[in-house]
């Protein structure tokens, strides 16, 4: 029989190629309503994910532009990237009903995936650079990297470590890696397959959970010492998201379906914990501000 | 004690909140640059050239009646302190 979770998400499941061709074959040929209750929940979800990314990037964008602090341009646009890449997980939804448009579907995914990774880094980015110059701008770092390696001076004489080169490189490489795994899978097979998608997706997903292990740490660290529990709603997102790319990993393994229900619910939980911790924070800095005026 | 760099605009936020803070304390419509200096923990070189930069900005109204120098401020200061709030208050939840 036909799993419904593996159609949402063909490239997920752990059954090989002619398996998932099989799928598509009983798609097409014996379902008519149930993709269309799919593509349906998959929109549903898709235009959840993307409205919640925009409200969270639009407040951060708008900080940004207000303080002109370079570090917190990564998490609007690692948002928007999310965004973007959600738009391209229904697309690939969609074309993986009418098996003609395999190569499309595939393509999208491709797109989703590598969106999405290139979405968590830059968010990443911004805790990376947050202590690196006090309020500085990501380009005001470049011009010291640049002494690093091109004064010899710098080599011969100076007391700068390796360690610091490659504190002044890490932000370059955590925004390359998900780009370089994604192209790096089109040299290796120029025609995408679901083995070859497979595959990515288990790279990449395992990329997601790192960098979001290290969002979290470095996001819980300020907070835990300021004491609040109440301003930990948005590493509590965080973990959400961590959460959703594991139980990603297990519907790789095992294909199980409650993983893969799980990592939706999870994931528009933890987007909606997120926009609900910044209403609370500027809800409670104005009522503050009231309080204060009285 | 040696005391931690500030950013230009936390500089601008502490300037216009001793200037809003005098004035709402006092019940004045202006601020005299000595308790603004005294406030904010500025030189008074570095403090009148930040007024020159608020003064354009549109931030504050720079007076001089006879002898005396009065700072009061504009809306658009007491917006640029509501955004200030803000911007803290969503770094600060956000851990960045």
């Amino acid at each position: 029989m036909t799993d419904p979770f593996t159609l949402l998400h063909p490239s997920y499941a752990t059954t090989a190629t002619t398996a998932t061709i099989a799928i598509h074959h009983g798609t097409y040929g014996v379902v008519t309503a149930l993709p269309t209750s799919l593509s349906l929940f998959s929109l549903v979800v898709t235009v959840a994910s993307i409205f919640l990314c925009s409200v969270i990037a639009m407040y951060f964008y708008r900080s940004y532009r207000f303080s002109g602090f370079g570090y917190l341009l990564g998490l609007p646009t690692g948002f928007a990237i999310l965004a973007a890449s959600f738009v391209f997980e229904h697309l690939s939804v969609i074309y993986s009903y009418p098996y003609a448009n395999e190569s499309l579907e595939n393509l999208f995914f491709w797109i989703q995936l590598a969106l999405q990774s290139e979405g968590f880094a830059f968010i990443a980015l911004s805790y990376m650079l947050k202590n690196r110059a006090n309020f500085t701008t990501i380009n005001g770092l470049l011009p010291d990297t640049y002494k690093v390696f091109f004064s010899p001076h710098n080599w011969i004489y100076s007391s700068i470590k390796i360690r610091e080169i490659i504190v002044g490189v890490l932000p370059m490489i955590l925004i390359s890696i998900p780009l370089m795994i994604t192209i790096s899978a089109l040299f290796v097979q120029p025609i995408l397959n679901d083995t070859e998608l497979k595959d990515m997706s288990l790279y990449t997903t395992l990329f997601d959970i790192v960098v979001l292990g290290y969002i979290f740490v470095k996001c819980l660290k300020p907070l835990v010492k300021v004491a609040n529990i109440k301003l930990l709603y948005i590493p509590a997102s965080f973990a959400l998201l961590w959460l959703e790319q594991y139980s990603l990993i297990i519907n790789y393994f095992d294909n199980n379906q409650f993983a893969f229900i799980g990592s939706i619910i999870v994931r528009l939980a933890g987007l909606g914990l997120f926009v609900y911790a910044i209403y609370y924070a500027l809800s409670s800095g104005r009522s503050r501000e009231m309080e204060i005026e009285t | 004690m040696r005391q931690e760099k500030r950013h230009k605009l936390q500089l601008f936020y502490e300037i216009l909140i001793a200037i809003e803070g005098y004035m709402s304390n006092n019940d004045v419509t202006a601020a005299k640059p000595t308790h603004i200096q005294h406030t904010s923990r500025l030189s008074y070189d570095k403090m009148m050239n930040h007024f020159n930069e608020l003064e354009k900005k549109g931030m504050i109204i720079y007076r001089r009646n006879n002898t005396d120098v009065l700072i009061s401020i504009t809306n658009k200061g007491k917006q640029f302190i509501k955004q200030y709030n803000e911007l803290m208050i969503l770094i600060e939840s956000a851990g960045l």
